[in-house]
């Protein structure tokens, strides 16, 4: 038998990329300096007439499809950005970048550790990713059968709160905000087969205290908009950012003493 | 039925205000415990730092010698090489002037990676656990491979090759490490080895560090998510390293880039109408 130490270490014969390829960004070098861009291009559009003439939801828009949106995807995605952008100050992503802002760490790791924290599977980007993925699995078939095949699992999982990605319960009950902001966006004109859906999903829920979740509804808004499971799941965190930034600098110019630090009493070693 | 609203309204209200922890903790004035233990009076000059590791993660202080071991295997995804992907991570992060804490952070998450690092923890781990379990049912390492690990996609066993190169030479200096120290090889690694025997005859592929740690710590009792906690900062060696050396470089000078370096291969110039 051969032992590992027998074994030769070889390169292996992949063929590497000689330059970076990419179908987002084009520049045109400065005469004097081949490392100084004079004029730079997003998905072929000019940068600085981009400045002139669209808005940043438009820019997110065509980073990521290469095209601008039209008026009605522009007012879907700028109405689910604005839904997602403060989760709230109990919300832990929120927490953990005030509880950092508060014992002063440096301001520049704020938005990377609440979006840090908007990576998991729960209420962040791998539970929108998912979400989108059910969503796209289940949309051609009846909500309501999808909904009674999926309720016995609140059965048999008395901690189940997520019944599936993007629905199910907070805190133990239907998320009545986001049941609202549903139907916020549901009205809006390029609101379309994922989040009629997602409604009737939600609806049959409803009667065994579940429902849409805020991760639910940015699915199935991305998924509408035409984006990615993935990009879809970076547009969550994204737009949750302007929230965690502002609760974070909130904090940061206050005294350690400003959040609760648990006393000897309520701390409890079992 | 979920737990009704009401219960678990007094679920959450039980915890509110309070911290219930198995771990440990600080009594301000009193000491400083983990799992019982006086980390100040009976860990610190005592232990050694990967013992209380495993401590705090598992609630059980190993021998001395695994915590060895586990160094080991660190120094050996450790190498200062920025061409790695997560070392580069920490070069730019250096490059750009960064805290060390955000640039090494930065190599530490990229090397969340389902190719290389401690992404590839789980998986690895639960390809060898079901290999033993498919052989002691009576099946042999051809059909687990077959049934298992060969895809439409070709070869996927995690735990088995790796990127860039054949041959994994930190699985021979850990086997040295391990049989100094004077460990035997469990059934994890034994067919771990079976499963190397196999695919180097019929893939020409060996198995790969990760694949070696996991089966040796499945040996040694650790379960899959001990060891994916246990390795979450296993490459933070050689980041700190790239790091350094690029945030010592001048400003700029680490990888620049031309702007025809970069190939666009996009939709022509175009303008807003």
């Amino acid at each position: 038998m051969t032992r590992h130490s027998d074994i030769e270490v070889r390169k292996r014969e992949d063929t590497f990329s000689r330059t970076i390829k990419t179908k987002i960004w084009d520049e045109d070098p400065c005469e004097n300096n081949p490392y100084v861009a004079k004029q730079c291009r997003i998905h072929g559009y000019e940068l600085a007439e981009l400045s002139k003439s669209i808005s940043f939801t438009d820019a997110i828009y065509l980073n990521l499809k290469g095209e601008l949106p039209s008026t009605a995807q522009k007012q879907l995605l700028d109405a689910i950005f604005v839904a997602l952008s403060n989760l709230g100050p109990r919300h832990p992503a929120t927490r953990a970048v005030m509880n950092a802002a508060v014992s002063k760490t440096t301001p520049g790791h704020l938005l990377p550790i609440g979006l840090s924290m908007l990576s998991g599977q729960c209420a962040g980007f791998i539970e929108v990713e998912n979400a989108i993925r059910f969503i796209s699995k289940h949309i051609n078939k009846p909500a309501a059968s999808v909904a009674a095949d999926l309720l016995p699992q609140l059965e048999a999982d008395t901690s189940c709160y997520m019944l599936t990605p993007g629905f199910g319960q907070h805190n133990g009950s239907i998320d009545i905000v986001a049941q609202s902001l549903a139907s916020v966006l549901n009205d809006k004109k390029a609101a379309s087969r994922a989040l009629a859906w997602g409604m009737a999903f939600s609806s049959a829920l409803n009667h065994h205290n579940c429902g849409w979740l805020l991760t639910g509804i940015a699915a199935a808004c991305f998924f509408d908009l035409g984006f990615t499971p993935k990009a879809g799941a970076g547009l969550f965190q994204i737009a949750a950012t302007p929230g965690l930034l502002a609760h974070g600098l909130e904090m940061s110019t206050k005294p350690l003493t400003a959040m609760p630090f648990v006393d000897d009493a309520n701390y409890h070693y079992e | 039925m979920t737990m009704n609203e009401q219960d678990y309204i007094s679920y959450l209200d039980s915890r509110r205000g309070k911290i219930i922890t198995s771990k440990g903790g600080w009594r301000i004035g009193k000491g400083v415990t983990s799992h019982n233990y006086s980390l100040l009076d009976e860990l610190v000059g005592e232990a050694g730092f990967f013992q209380v590791l495993v401590l705090n993660i598992t609630g059980k202080l190993p021998e001395k010698r695994l915590t060895q071991w586990l160094e080991a295997t660190f120094i050996c995804l450790s190498w200062p090489d920025p061409r790695i992907w997560c070392n580069q991570i920490g070069s730019f992060g250096g490059s750009l002037r960064t805290s060390p804490v955000a640039g090494i952070c930065a190599g530490i998450m990229a090397s969340d990676s389902s190719i290389y690092g401690p992404g590839t923890v789980i998986p690895a781990t639960r390809f060898i656990r079901s290999a033993v379990k498919f052989i002691e049912q009576g099946g042999t390492v051809p059909e687990f491979i077959r049934q298992k690990a060969v895809t439409r996609l070709g070869l996927q066993a995690p735990g088995y090759a790796r990127p860039i190169a054949k041959g994994d030479e930190r699985v021979s200096a850990m086997t040295r490490v391990a049989e100094k120290l004077g460990y035997t090889e469990g059934k994890h690694i034994k067919t771990a080895f079976q499963i190397e025997q196999y695919l180097l005859e019929k893939y020409g592929e060996s198995i790969n560090l990760a694949g070696y740690i996991m089966a040796f710590l499945s040996d040694q009792g650790f379960d899959e998510d001990s060891i994916h906690r246990l390795y979450s900062l296993c490459v933070n060696g050689g980041i700190h390293a790239c790091y350094s050396e690029a945030y010592d470089s001048p400003k700029d000078s680490f990888q620049p880039l031309r702007c025809k370096d970069i190939e666009y291969t996009g939709i022509p110039a175009r303008t807003l109408s």
